[in-house]
């Protein structure tokens, strides 16, 4: 089935000549806001390569779980591999995994070591319920550990992006956006054909079904939470989020290219450090392009909130500690091309409609100005992978890259141009980073 | 409960009824327009609607069609604000599950299943206040819900409860002489027949007494098919007049 | 809880098998109150209110007409067209175009304008062992409400504060796709939109349902019971809800506090000696859909499936929004989202301010009120 899809690539951000590599690292550097580029950029690849250490992780799993599935439970330590050999050399088959089973636990020399005695946690057990100290912390003693201290701050600045496209080998299209401290990384999976109970009710549509999933890791927030969402409140909440993307990335995706098919998204929120939603939607967009699924438009998000009182104002892209001090927040969706709103979600109090309407204004405004950062963001990976799949700069690639050096220096005038708004707002960020 | 008399020396029970009589029962066909069937009944202050869908295709799994009759299926679920603590799901736990099947069982004894093979007959129950008797309720809205929705049956299918108290066989049981924990039988009668359709009981009795037990339930479902009767006629003669016959 | 049991155990009437009658007569409607907002003349010019009661024989054929009595038999019958299957009645492209043009023209298929609801009836107190209890029927759209308060420990964060907690049971009456957990996401959606409205201090005053800051405190647990859907489904859930919590009584108790500091909760024996909520803030939402250029409020089945995206928005009484919501798979331009919350705002006090009269008018009727319930 899937086969039967020829996907192509997101023609809109590959035309044209890939620009100057110098550019980007100037954007990326201006944007970030750190005094020193130099640092900040390797600070986030750096993650961005654990990140990927931990994408490839399941396939380990697997293979562990392979081996353990031929072998007993695993009592303890190598002792139960001598004890084990016989088995497999009675049967006198697969010498093969007799061999790994036997050299596994010699590799793990120092495994014989391990106490046998498991910790019995069931005996010590914890309360049923904890809470963080910082609940019963005196209010006003908050640690300033927060970007963007308490002072007043342009209501109308955004905090630094750094964005990056196809960084998960194992997924179809995958994103990882950074916004001040918030992390979001996203993948996105299919086409496939669509399955479970709602097949009949797809087929029965026009176009295909867009799936998605929301989670928070367990350490994202404050306060630990159980994975899974199980705990009070929490799946539900996971759920709200999941659908806001869904419906904010319906308008942008065109779901009538793939009839009885579902395009799988997940996003994963590392680090909750304000506007995660909007963050989420920003990363889930530039993943169904990275994937090369069609799209009428990207979409970007922002979020905005207002703290309590009459005449308090509404702030772009609120970090944490602001989102929970504000009485109502607000966030918006944009598809930028076509100027029309995908998604909207606020609630609180903040008065009267005109307020809100002030208040998706702005929003709507600070998806344009983050826009161009995608754009690179997505230019960059497709070159990436330009560069992957091709079989090294040829002559002729290279003699193509050398015309096109006007073509270059434009697009990265264009990219300083629309990079300038953000940069010319954020230089209050660099004092304070 | 204990200490609390469910049988006066007088004959009288804790709500005033004497032994053998009903709860003020009412009913009405036809609450929904959208579903093929419903119907409404309060029986004192158990509340319970039914809906039937059907006969339609199978939904689902076409597997599960029979080749020579309609399937039945049935929901039981009580809503969660209607018994005295709240519920934490309406449906789905396993005494719905087992008065679904319960449902299921008794109207496929009633439903002439064999002019609909292949299809399938969906009977939804919704309990929205729970004060005994909730099986018998329900069966009685699910009759009338499926008269409404036209489906032939071979009788009505008219349910009652009924305990045993002081050597005594008490009809139609409320919540309070419910929870008093004496036995309890439930019955689903065929009234023009005489045949069960769904006998039930539990708690422990002595044999001897069953039969006056059995003949007391039978006599209130009896009774209680006097009323539906009533119903439905009424709701024919002004479905009747509304088409201006 | 004395409160709740004095109407389990309230001996029923003395009633022999025969003397109860089946209530089809059309005597029992007086009890529900009707509401119906209806735009003036002018466009955007002042509501005018009518609260009167249905008129009965208007109605019924109509009800007829969806597929009651007999309608089953052969399978299909004719109301397989306008079957509830939620959000998706199957229409061919001549019916919507001919509603997006009558849209256009300002002229809906059931002869409304863009901005008028449908004819809503009311009714509080229908189920007796609730705290509270509302029933709305918004055209073919049934919703019943019950809450119940039952006494819990205060959240953390909010030591001396009292909760709602909302629970959406899709029914299998309203669809049988609803069956099982067919239900469940929609259930789940609708009661985070109904936490959402909620999220803020001004709609209820939850400092009143505290009983003893961090130790106990009411917990109304708002259960929403999905009946039968025609159509704009959050808005009737929302008028149910805050019908409901006005109905809403919770019993007074008194702390009691002996010597060793042990505490001691004493619950009012008087079933009448109750905390009402104040209901004045508590918000409605207003659905508007998008259909071609313009946008229509309490959108039937149909309009709904000519609408590719609608606006969400929780309006108080005075006009404040609490919420907003894009809804759907289509995408809004900007400028017809502010004209979309100006004009849910308009209606939204348009439909409060006839609520707030109903409800009121019903209540002054007391006790002695006709209860309609299922049956009229």
């Amino acid at each position: 089935m899937v086969t039967g899809f020829w996907l192509q690539p997101f023609r809109g951000h590959c035309e044209g000549p890939p620009p100057d590599r110098r550019a980007h690292g100037l954007t990326a550097a201006a944007l970030r806001g750190a005094p020193t580029p130099a640092g900040a950029s390797r600070h986030s690849r750096g993650s961005v390569h654990a990140l990927g250490g931990a994408g490839r992780v399941p396939s380990a799993g697997r293979m562990r779980a392979r081996v353990g599935r031929s072998s007993p439970p695993r009592a303890a330590g190598g002792s139960s591999a001598e004890q084990r050999s016989p088995t497999f050399g009675g049967n006198g088959e697969a010498p093969t995994p007799e061999a790994e089973l036997r050299n596994r636990p010699a590799a793990s020399g120092a495994a014989p070591a391990v106490p046998t005695m498991p910790g019995d946690h069931r005996r010590i057990r914890g309360p049923e319920e904890s809470q963080p100290p910082s609940l019963y912390a005196l209010p006003g003693q908050e640690d300033d550990d927060d970007e963007g201290a308490a002072g007043a701050r342009d209501p109308a600045r955004l905090r630094p992006v750094y964005a990056r496209a196809g960084l998960l080998s194992q997924a179809k299209g995958s994103a990882y956006l950074e916004a001040g401290r918030t992390k979001v990384l996203c993948a996105v999976s299919g086409p496939r054909p669509a399955e479970g109970e709602r097949a009949g009710a797809a087929a029965a549509g026009a176009g295909g079904r867009l799936v998605c999933d929301f989670r928070r890791a367990p350490f994202s927030g404050p306060r630990r939470r159980r994975p899974g969402g199980a705990g009070a409140g929490g799946g539900t909440e996971e759920r709200e989020l999941a659908l806001a993307m869904q419906e904010a990335l319906e308008p942008a995706v065109r779901l009538g290219r793939y009839p009885r098919a579902q395009l799988e998204v997940s996003a994963l929120l590392l680090e909750d450090g304000g506007s995660a939603l909007a963050a989420a939607l920003t990363a889930a967009s530039l993943a169904l392009a990275d994937a090369g699924v069609e799209m009428y438009d990207v979409v970007v998000g922002c979020a905005l909130s207002r703290g309590a009182g009459p005449d308090a104002a509404w702030l772009l892209d609120p970090t944490r500690r602001e989102e929970e001090r504000a009485a109502a927040g607000i966030t918006v969706a944009l598809l930028p091309v076509l100027n029309q709103v995908a998604g909207l979600l606020g609630s609180g109090e903040a008065g009267e409609a005109e307020s809100w309407a002030a208040a998706v204004r702005l929003g709507l405004e600070g998806c344009q100005r983050l826009y161009p950062v995608l754009q690179q963001c997505l230019l960059r990976a497709a070159r990436r992978r330009g560069e992957a799949a091709g079989p090294g700069p040829t002559p002729a690639a290279a003699a193509a890259r050398t015309p096109s050096e006007a073509d270059a220096a434009a697009a990265a005038a264009a990219a300083a141009a629309a990079g300038a708004d953000a940069v010319a707002r954020d230089p209050p960020e660099d004092s304070e980073a | 409960m204990a200490g609390l008399e469910l049988l006066s020396d007088q004959g009288y029970r804790v709500d005033g009824r004497r032994a053998g009589e009903l709860r003020k029962i009412q009913a009405r066909m036809g609450v929904f327009a959208q579903a093929d069937g419903s119907a409404y009944i309060e029986q004192g202050n158990t509340k319970a609607l039914a809906v039937v869908y059907g006969p339609h295709e199978m939904r689902g799994s076409r597997s599960r069609a029979l080749p020579d009759r309609a399937l039945v299926n049935c929901q039981y679920s009580m809503a969660t604000f209607s018994t005295g603590e709240r519920k934490r799901r309406p449906h789905g736990d396993r005494k719905a599950c087992e008065m679904g099947l319960q449902l299921r069982q008794t109207f496929e004894a009633a439903i002439l299943t064999q002019l609909y093979p292949r299809s399938q007959i969906d009977i939804y129950v919704q309990v929205l206040q729970a004060d005994g008797g909730n099986y018998a309720a329900c069966v009685n809205a699910a009759t009338l819900a499926v008269l409404d929705a036209g489906i032939p049956m071979r009788d009505f299918v008219c349910a009652c409860s009924a305990g045993f108290v002081d050597g005594t066989a008490l009809a139609d049981l409320s919540h309070v002489e419910e929870a008093a924990g004496g036995p309890q039988l439930a019955l689903a009668l065929l009234p023009a027949s005489g045949q069960l359709a769904l006998l039930e009981m539990d708690a422990r009795l002595h044999e001897d007494h069953l039969q006056q037990v059995l003949e007391a339930a039978s006599q209130a479902a009896r009774d209680v098919h006097a009323l539906l009767d009533r119903v439905v006629r009424q709701h024919v003669r002004e479905a009747a007049l509304l088409l201006g016959d | 809880m004395s409160h709740r049991l004095r109407d389990l155990g309230t001996p029923n009437p003395r009633s022999s098998p025969s003397g109860s009658q089946a209530g089809g007569g059309g005597g029992g409607r007086s009890g529900r109150r009707s509401l119906m907002t209806r735009r003036g003349a002018a466009p955007g010019g002042p509501a005018r209110t009518d609260d009167a009661t249905v008129v009965r024989g208007a109605r019924r054929p109509e009800r007829r007409r969806g597929g009651g009595f007999g309608g089953g038999g052969g399978g299909g019958g004719p109301s397989a067209a306008g079957r509830g299957v939620m959000a998706s009645v199957a229409l061919s492209e001549a019916e919507k175009v001919y509603i997006v043009h009558g849209v256009q023209e300002d002229l809906r298929v059931d002869g409304r304008g863009c901005e008028d609801y449908r004819c809503a009836e009311v009714e509080t107190d229908v189920v007796s062992n609730t705290s509270g209890s509302a029933r709305v029927k918004l055209g073919h759209t049934d919703i019943l409400v019950g809450v119940k308060a039952e006494m819990g420990t205060p959240k953390l964060e909010r030591p001396d504060e009292g909760y709602l907690e909302f629970f959406v049971d899709c029914s299998a009456n309203a669809t049988p796709e609803f069956e099982g957990r067919g239900g469940d996401d929609l259930g789940t959606e609708i009661a985070n939109t109904l936490y959402r409205i909620f999220n803020n201090k001004g709609s209820i005053d939850l400092t009143s349902l505290c009983i003893s800051p961090r130790e106990h405190c009411w917990i109304l647990y708002v259960d929403v019971l999905l009946l039968e859907c025609g159509g704009n489904l959050f808005d009737a859930i929302s008028i149910a809800v805050k019908a409901a919590l006005f109905n809403t009584s919770i019993p007074k108790v008194r702390v009691l506090e002996d010597e060793e500091g042990s505490k001691d909760i004493e619950l009012s024996d008087d079933p009448y000696d109750c905390i009402r909520l104040n209901v004045e803030n508590v918000p409605c939402i207003i659905t508007l859909s998008k259909i071609g250029y313009r946008h229509v409020v309490d959108a039937t089945l149909q309009e709904e499936a000519c609408s590719l995206a609608s606006l969400l928005v929780s309006v108080t009484s005075k006009g404040v929004l609490t919420c907003m919501r894009k809804v759907g798979k289509g995408s809004l331009d900007p400028e017809s989202i502010f004209e979309m919350m100006e004009t849910g705002k308009r209606v939204g006090k348009v439909l409060h301010a006839s609520l707030q009269t109903i409800l009121q008018k019903e209540e002054n009727l007391g006790p002695k009120r006709p209860k309609v319930g299922f049956l009229g």
